[in-house]
């Protein structure tokens, strides 16, 4: 059963989400904001940075150059923040799960954009015939439908991290625990070493 | 007022964007009101702008603003009977989009935002050090500010420049110090990053031992290849993490 409060981390990584590709940008979807603010709605800030730091550290290298997108840093920070500062699930187990959200809504984003040339298609039709061409209109649509689509894949991760992940956890063998908790521990220290290393290379 | 519209709307530029147009719509619903005074009275002529500026378009967000104000300024003279600029409108639009989002690319994507995010952490620790209140909120601020003020700075000038005159939007463009401001962003990035990380292991905020917080550091430093990729090392690091736990009962 999905609670109100988890209702209502969803709707706030969906509205997180869209400053990392539809408006400013000013940076409040990354990591580093949204995992201390999701985690601060479960009563753990603390955690919550702890799991923005990682997410921030494997995903500042790649540049969103020309519309490029792998995985949506905000939804995996997001949801992975819910998942560990609730307790729901060690954050190792939560940092995977955030990840495979993150690549997941990537590939919704995807085929969003794939979609959304349909748009300036009808205004330009609607222009021709001699009609307003509704751009305004055309523009909240947009953001409904991406605030939407987030919502959904966060929501969906949430629920099904939360349903089975506790017990898929325990199940696993504990070498598949331990390689996942140096994973989480070394994220963010192998994310900034790589990260100086390029700049100090490109300065 | 008209500047303040079109700023306004330039933050919604990505909002639909697509594989077919880019920020296409986006520059479209941006430019509209500029192109609706320029336009009053002729539908023809309006619906006619309207149809140039729904064209495939990209550049870089916060670079945006040179492009719009140069665009916008174009139609304006345009709509006042200058040939001239009516056929240099769509060039110049696509020429100076793409020639800033390289720059604007290298500058906030690849030094300010990794600049942001490291000042974030340094802020944090610093509040934690001084026994201050809110460190992650106030180390949100600072990092959020790092790179929030050049870029809307970027945004509204470029504007303001472009709604001056499009025929020297370009020469004051190429003009900027630009690389030089790279290159400095990415050195504080880099000397942030490394403070930053000295900090939390002096502070014990590693989140790990200092050797395995040393190690993984050393290992992204020497591996930093695009090939590579962080996860992928983070998956190495994982799977060595797991062997050395079943040769030796190591726990991390």
């Amino acid at each position: 059963m999905i609670g109100a409060r988890a209702v209502g981390a969803a709707a706030g990584v969906a509205a997180l989400e869209l400053d990392a590709a539809s408006i400013g940008p000013f940076l409040l979807s990354r990591p580093l904001v949204a995992g201390p603010l999701i985690g601060w709605l479960q009563g753990d800030a603390g955690t919550g940075a702890a799991i923005g730091v990682a997410f921030e550290a494997v995903s500042l290298a790649e540049l969103p150059l020309g519309g490029r997108l792998e995985l949506s840093a905000s939804v995996a920070a997001g949801t992975a923040a819910w998942l560990a500062c609730g307790g729901i699930l060690p954050s190792e187990a939560a940092f995977l799960a955030g990840l495979a959200a993150g690549f997941a809504h990537a590939r919704v984003e995807a085929r969003l954009r794939r979609a959304r040339g349909a748009l300036a298609r009808s205004a330009e039709e609607s222009l021709r015939s001699g009609r307003s061409p509704w751009l305004g209109a055309k523009i909240a649509s947009a953001l409904t439908v991406q605030a939407a689509a987030t919502f959904a894949v966060a929501l969906a991760a949430i629920a099904l991290a939360g349903a089975v992940g506790p017990a898929l956890w325990s199940r696993l063998p504990e070498l598949v625990r331990v390689g996942s908790r140096t994973a989480f521990i070394a994220a963010p220290w192998i994310g900034a070493g790589g990260l100086a290393a390029t700049l100090m290379r490109r300065a | 007022m008209r500047g303040a519209r079109l700023f306004a709307r330039s933050l919604l530029l990505q909002a639909g964007f697509s594989d077919e147009r880019r920020q296409g719509l986006g520059f479209a619903w941006a430019i509209d009101p500029a192109l609706v005074e320029a336009y009053r009275g002729r539908e023809d002529d309006l619906r006619d702008a309207r149809l140039r500026q729904l064209s495939s378009f990209n550049t870089q967000p916060n670079a945006v603003g040179l492009v719009l104000g140069a665009s916008a300024e174009l139609e304006a003279r345009a709509a006042a009977g200058d040939a001239a600029a009516l056929r240099r409108a769509p060039a110049l639009k696509a020429a100076l989009g793409a020639a800033l989002a390289g720059a604007a690319d290298a500058l906030f994507w690849g030094a300010l935002r990794p600049l942001a995010a490291a000042v974030a952490v340094l802020a944090a620790f610093a509040v934690r050090l001084c026994g201050g209140r809110s460190p992650l909120l106030v180390g949100a601020a600072a990092g959020l500010a790092v790179f929030n003020v050049p870029a809307l700075a970027a945004r509204g000038l470029g504007l303001e420049r472009g709604l001056r005159g499009a025929d020297g939007a370009a020469a004051a463009a190429a003009a900027l110090p630009i690389q030089r401001w790279i290159a400095a962003a990415r050195l504080a990035a880099a000397a942030a990053i490394f403070l930053a990380a000295a900090a939390a292991l002096g502070l014990h905020l590693a989140g790990a031992s200092p050797t395995l917080a040393a190690a993984s550091f050393a290992f992204g430093a020497g591996l930093s290849r695009p090939s590579y990729g962080p996860l992928r090392l983070v998956a190495a690091a994982g799977l060595v993490g797991a062997a050395a736990s079943a040769a030796t009962g190591w726990i991390p």
